[in-house]
């Protein structure tokens, strides 16, 4: 029965059999997790410093490198029966720990070179999707091992992958040419009409999983309310470039990052957006984040100058940590 | 003292390849082992605290506990990812019978706890793999718990093979992506040296000393009097105009006796291992008494994005003789940011040995191609470490703008430039120290140095700027002001702001011409038709060889009436080497000698 028992969690779990000893859920204290891809102090290769996973506890102020030195675009998180992983998407490939980022392992090898996003699928364990420069690879033992999935795709970067919250076999990816999607769980593409290439960042509504929302690089924010079918420009953010996208857990508020034109906010779902907070003086704002219990609470990674913060919905900012580096992306967990 | 005496025997012996004959195998080795005495005794004597240092006192048994003591201590710190691997690994296994229990166990540790990031080139991989698949193997059998990246000492091991064989294959079968680069030579020498002298796998050493022939055999051909003979695919200034400042130079040095005299740390633990280069290489190297073309087949580094074709062929063509090399790529974005489309380099007048031209540009776009950053930001971040990317005045650029044709020592470079684009101009460089630069009536540029003739004409009015390498201008091997170098007078730079732009250029020497007023004389009943339009830029013309060439930008070459078809180029193809596309195969011709390296049997066969 114990053997049972036994065989039941790990299929649920899927644990695969190189992590150390698992650390559980409730053992992890909220933290925010930002990916420094590299540090303008250090940036040649040789003289790496002040990169990979920081993690701020909530309530804290000091951001604590847990994976130096590999470059670091993305992070993700995955829960299963009361245990994590954390994933970092970096120069070296996939990393995860399963012990709250004490040790991490790197699960890809050679052939997927560098990751620039992970969407690990939130049911089953041991399928995880990587997005590289080289196209979107597919695990379905946990890491172990990879297949290239890039059927239907006319080029090869692919700049972040994620899934469907509603249906796990679909997938959308951000291609050079156009936004891509899968309904048989990246088995094959196909490529929606946008509009405009160069998408940099997709993201589905919470509540509305029929609202897609796109940052472009010269066109803004467009944004689809059937599913990727037909395509409407964001009025106010028609030419900026914009690489992140985040949303307040009700949906109600939408925030865009620019590039040097700082954080814009909507309020009708993506139709319309006002600029927030100009960003004077800073360079692209790579990623913006919003706090999931707290819709006051947002930050923003920036192109060179690390973190900056808000309390009061965008209308001040202040400096919170990492001077130098270059943040592509901020997440909390638990 | 006794070894500082020594060390100034050594540099009296150790006389500077200038001029370097062929000598014999049995001299050679004489003299290759006084070479690698010099080296050896420079860094065991040394006062610095560091790698190098610490693998010469292991090797000549001198100072271990020291050494030790170094080691530890050197490692407190680590830094440098693959940089740091490679003579890591190498200084252990110099040392890993005599270091104390100690010192291994820090040794050990370090693989443990510090991360090496492993890159985005194809140099960082080459190291980075080469020295984890050396270090899986000195630690055998450890979980991936006691490996910074996870893995086990087997996955380590096997994953580096894996990554090794495949490397093999690809250079092989379509040629290198990061080809030909004189100052990136030494990581793959380096990388393929260690394997070939310490692993422990039959294969991979195997693998290893082929890969070492490999790279060298490549260099050889294109070798003279120390020099790397372009185009490259990566270059630093100002290796780009003072060519023995480069690491390939320093490995000439070493494996050919010629170039000059070094303490280069790039060559230390080659020098330490035991590597001996195989004769015909040495004798491909040095054997320039019958002038040859020399045609290779490489690959573009990976493109990522706003590309059809993930690595596009590369086509080169070097024109060799004793007193001169010219070789060319044939243009266009081949590799980003430090590309050296095409070069003269001759015997004559060190360090400035080099004439060349170009079109510096730069933009987001082709870095983008290469590197998974966004486009908006991609210049900030290059300039950050290479410092000369967004220079107009730079002496390293790949273009789009840009084709060459090259038949013999006759080259046809030319440029339509769209509008807007950086930089609206191109570049020349002529070195300060050329005995003649005249300006023909006829609007050719003739240049006298030393044997070699170099006439230059201009399709397009241009201007002469004398340039100081003063700190402002100079830069140091990341592209950066180097503060402390010394002012210098004048190189001379043409500059030419026609969009529609090109030049001819003809390569004679002494033997081959007779005099430099003879030269003249030809020049000046060869002057090229052009026409300069946007959007149909092309030139006849007429060499002074009586070869008749038509060359429409961007890709229309016709010799003699024929259509050139670059695309049928061999991996390799010439009087010394032979390879074919796809092959895994290289054939090394010396007169009566043959030596193959054949990757799919991995097997060398004489």
């Amino acid at each position: 029965m114990m053997l049972l028992l036994l065989l039941t969690l790990l299929s649920a779990f899927g644990s695969p059999p190189y992590d150390p000893v698992d650390v559980s859920l409730t053992q992890l204290r909220p933290a925010f997790y930002a990916a420094v891809y590299l540090n303008k102090g250090s940036i040649a290769v040789g003289t790496l410093t002040g990169i990979g996973l920081f993690r701020r506890y909530e309530g804290d102020s000091v951001w604590t490198n847990i994976r130096p030195n590999t470059i670091t675009p993305g992070v993700g998180f995955a829960s299963f029966g009361g245990r994590h992983q954390l994933y970092l998407a970096g120069g070296n490939g996939l990393h995860r720990s399963t012990d709250g980022g004490s040790t991490w392992r790197i699960l890809t090898g050679w052939r997927t070179k560098e990751v620039l996003s992970v969407a690990p699928d939130p049911v089953d364990s041991l399928r995880l999707y990587i997005s590289t420069p080289f196209g979107v690879y597919r695990s379905t033992d946990g890491g172990g091992t990879w297949v290239e999935k890039m059927k239907g795709f006319k080029t090869w970067y692919v700049r972040r992958v994620i899934l469907d919250r509603v249906d796990r076999t679909v997938l959308y990816a951000t291609g050079v040419d156009a936004l891509y999607r899968s309904t048989d769980g990246a088995e094959s593409w196909e490529q929606l009409s946008v509009g405009v290439p160069e998408i940099k960042w997709v993201l589905q509504h919470p509540v509305d999983p029929n609202l897609l929302l796109v940052g472009t690089e010269d066109h803004g924010v467009r944004y689809s309310t059937d599913r990727g079918t037909t395509w409407k420009q964001g009025a106010g953010l028609n030419t900026s470039a914009v690489y992140s996208l985040a949303s307040t857990p009700d949906g109600k508020e939408l925030y865009a990052a620019g590039f040097q034109t700082g954080v814009w906010r909507s309020t009708d779902l993506g139709a319309s957006w006002s600029q927030v907070w100009t960003a004077s003086g800073l360079d692209a704002i790579y990623t913006v984040f919003v706090h999931p219990r707290n819709p006051d609470h947002l930050m923003a990674g920036i192109n060179g100058s690390g973190v900056f913060e808000s309390f009061d919905r965008g209308r001040s900012w202040h400096d919170a940590g990492l001077p130098t580096a270059i943040v592509r992306q901020i997440e909390m967990y638990p | 003292m006794k070894s500082l005496l020594v060390f100034g025997c050594l540099m009296i012996l150790c006389v500077s390849g200038a001029s370097a004959q062929m000598v014999d195998r049995a001299t050679y080795l004489k003299e290759f082992q006084q070479r690698v005495k010099y080296l050896e005794t420079a860094y065991d004597t040394s006062q610095a605290v560091g790698f190098y240092q610490i693998a010469a006192h292991y090797k000549l048994n001198s100072n271990i506990r020291q050494a030790d003591s170094m080691f530890v201590q050197a490692l407190k710190v680590p830094r440098g990812d693959m940089f740091w691997m490679f003579p890591v690994i190498g200084a252990y296994l110099q040392g890993v019978d005599k270091m104390s229990p100690e010192t291994k166990a820090v040794v050990r540790n370090a693989w443990k706890t510090y991360a090496p990031y492993r890159g985005d080139t194809e140099n960082h991989w080459a190291m980075y793999y080469a020295s984890l698949f050396l270090a899986a193997e000195q630690w055998p059998n450890l979980p991936g718990s006691e490996w910074y990246n996870g893995k086990s000492s087997d996955e380590n091991r096997e994953e580096a093979r894996e990554y090794l064989f495949d490397w093999a294959r690809i250079t092989t079968t379509i040629g290198q992506g990061e080809f030909d680069s004189p100052d990136y030579f030494a990581e793959y020498a380096i990388s393929t040296i260690l394997l070939a002298q310490f692993a422990q796998d039959p294969q991979v050493k195997q693998l290893g000393s082929m890969l070492s022939e490999y790279v060298f055999a490549d260099f050889a051909a294109e070798h003279l009097d120390g020099q790397y003979l372009g185009g490259f695919s990566r270059i630093y200034q100002p290796a780009v105009y003072k060519p023995l400042q480069s690491t390939a130079s320093a490995f000439a040095w070493l494996y050919f006796g010629t170039g000059e005299r070094t303490t280069s740390g790039w060559i230390l633990l080659p020098a330490l291992s035991g590597y001996e280069l195989p004769e015909i290489i040495y004798q491909i190297a040095l054997d320039r008494s019958k002038t040859y073309i020399h045609k290779e087949r490489k690959r573009v580094r990976n493109v990522i994005r706003y590309g059809d074709e993930k690595n596009p062929p590369v086509y080169k063509y070097t024109y060799v003789t004793k007193d001169y090399g010219i070789g060319s790529l044939m243009g266009g974005i081949l590799q980003p940011i430090q590309q050296h489309t095409w070069g003269v380099r001759y015997t004559y007048g060190r360090p400035y040995t080099t004439i060349f031209g170009l079109h510096p540009y730069w933009s987001g776009l082709e870095l983008g191609m290469f590197f998974p950053e966004e486009v908006k930001t991609l210049i900030a971040d290059v300039v950050a470490s290479k410092g000369t990317y967004n220079n107009p005045d730079k002496w390293t650029s790949a273009s789009p703008f840009e084709r060459t044709f090259q038949h013999k020592n006759t080259l046809i470079a030319l440029y339509d430039i769209d509008p807007g684009t950086t930089a609206e101009h191109i570049n020349g460089f002529f070195p300060r120290n050329l005995e003649e630069r005249i300006v023909d009536p006829t609007g050719w540029i003739v240049c006298k140095a030393g044997d070699t003739y170099v006439g230059w004409y201009p399709l397009q009015e241009y201007e002469w700027k004398e340039e100081l390498e003063t700190p402002a201008n100079s830069l140091n091997d990341i592209g950066r002001p180097q503060l402390e170098r010394v002012r210098e007078t004048g190189n001379w730079r043409l500059r030419s702001h026609k969009l529609q732009n090109g030049y001819v250029v003809e390569v004679r020497s002494k033997d081959e011409i007779g005099s430099f007023e003879r030269f003249r004389a030809a020049l000046k009943k060869s002057v090229p038709k052009r026409t300069m339009k946007p959007g149909d830029v092309s030139v006849d013309y007429t060499s002074i060889g009586g070869e008749k060439m038509h060359f429409r930008f961007p890709d229309e070459r016709k010799l003699n009436g024929k259509v050139v078809d670059l695309s049928r180029t061999k991996l390799f193809e010439g009087p010394f080497l032979h390879a074919e596309v796809g092959s895994q195969k290289l054939t090394m011709t010396y007169k009566n000698k043959k030596r193959v390296l054949d990757f799919k049997t991995l097997t060398v066969k004489e």
